[in-house]
């Protein structure tokens, strides 16, 4: 994954963004990034976003193995079918435009898995290619764009659905 | 509120996630303080230089340890060692060490006197007489006076001298008794004093000044 050289600032605040879309959760974030980063410095590897996010993720995977707080669990298409049909004429909808205040996309957002958080992170704010992400996260081309494309739906039914809840 | 895409939602919920500034500094000075590079360079060099000390002190240590062999071989085919030289070079360096710490005192002399003709008479509890060394840099040194003291617990003149720089000396003399009779001649440095000692016309010298000004 190239990434043009930044300050340290902005790699440390993009590194704590990544963290907080695995985590959802500041506190957590924190400390993966402060993790990662020693790790980084310790090791006397390179100050790139790439490397760091991918000492961020590997320590992310680590611990919910050892922990089992949020299982990285791959996409269940079972269990996501009844949602992407429900959602399908919202995703095909013209314009595609929602409103939604940050309470509801940070509560829409943890109902996503951290690897859907991730790829949705990775493509919309990172502005990455579905083939870097998929050498980020080893995964096939082909699944990122899945995963990417359901995550979208699913995270815009639940905005849909805290739209029309918060309708007078 | 705005409408937007599910992108640009995201974009601008991810926006406002920001490292506190207080963490932010944290790590910051942690990078600061270990830069990859310099980590890398400091640990090479680190690694290099205890290399290279370790094949210098071995190759240090081969040669301390072959001149030790050498001298140690040579020692014992040209002057066969015993207890007894051993015992000569630690009791010189016994006076050495005594004469040094009197030197350093400078206690007030008890005689002033310009030679050592004059000091003699001044000096009756010696049961020797005062004689200037046969080294005419020593005889040349110019008196100022004397008091009493003892070498290995013998009776002793303590004559004080300076060049004609200025540079003090303290001029030890006593009989020769078996004692110091055995204690090797030699120089030495003892406490920031160096010392000279020799036997001569029956008497035991010592000469001692500061060092290193007198190098």
């Amino acid at each position: 994954m190239e990434t043009p050289s930044v300050s340290l600032d902005e790699l440390l605040q993009r590194g704590y963004r990544y963290a907080v879309s695995l985590t959802h959760d500041p506190a957590l974030a924190e400390d993966l990034l402060h993790d990662a980063w020693v790790a980084i410095l310790q090791a006397g590897g390179a100050r790139t976003v790439g490397y760091l996010f991918s000492s961020i993720r590997s320590r992310f995977i680590n611990q919910t193995r050892h922990e089992r707080l949020v299982p990285m669990v791959q996409w269940d298409e079972a269990h996501d079918r009844g949602l992407l049909d429900s959602t399908a004429a919202a995703e095909n909808a013209p314009n595609g435009r929602l409103r939604a205040s940050q309470g509801a996309l940070e509560r829409a957002l943890l109902q996503l898995r951290p690897i859907e958080r991730e790829a949705l992170f990775l493509a919309a704010v990172e502005g990455h290619t579905a083939a870097e992400i998929a050498d980020l996260t080893q995964q096939s081309r082909g699944t990122v764009l899945s995963l990417i494309h359901r995550a979208r739906a699913k995270l815009r039914r639940f905005l849909e659905q805290a739209q029309v809840g918060s309708q007078p | 509120m705005n409408e937007m895409s599910v992108e640009e939602h995201l974009q601008d919920f991810y926006s406002h996630q920001q490292l506190r500034p207080e963490k932010l500094a944290e790590l910051r000075a942690l990078g600061d303080e270990t830069s990859p590079r310099r980590g890398r360079e400091n640990a090479d060099e680190t690694a290099s230089w205890t290399r290279r000390q370790f094949v210098v002190h071995r190759r240090l240590l081969a040669a301390i340890a072959l001149l030790l062999i050498g001298a140690f071989v040579l020692g014992r085919i040209s002057h066969p060692a015993s207890s007894g030289d051993l015992n000569n070079a630690v009791l010189a360096r016994a006076i050495g060490r005594e004469i040094a710490m009197n030197h350093k005192k400078q206690l007030n002399l008890e005689f002033a006197a310009a030679d050592y003709a004059s000091l003699q008479p001044q000096m009756s509890k010696l049961d020797f007489a005062l004689a200037p060394p046969e080294d005419p840099a020593v005889a040349q040194l110019q008196v100022i006076g004397a008091r009493y003291c003892s070498i290995q617990g013998q009776l002793a003149a303590q004559i004080r001298a300076h060049d004609r720089a200025g540079l003090v000396y303290t001029l030890y003399q006593t009989k020769l008794n078996d004692k110091l009779r055995s204690a090797t001649s030699s120089e030495l440095k003892a406490e920031g004093v160096r010392i000279r000692l020799w036997k001569e016309k029956g008497l035991f010298y010592g000469l001692a000044v500061n060092w290193p000004q007198s190098e």
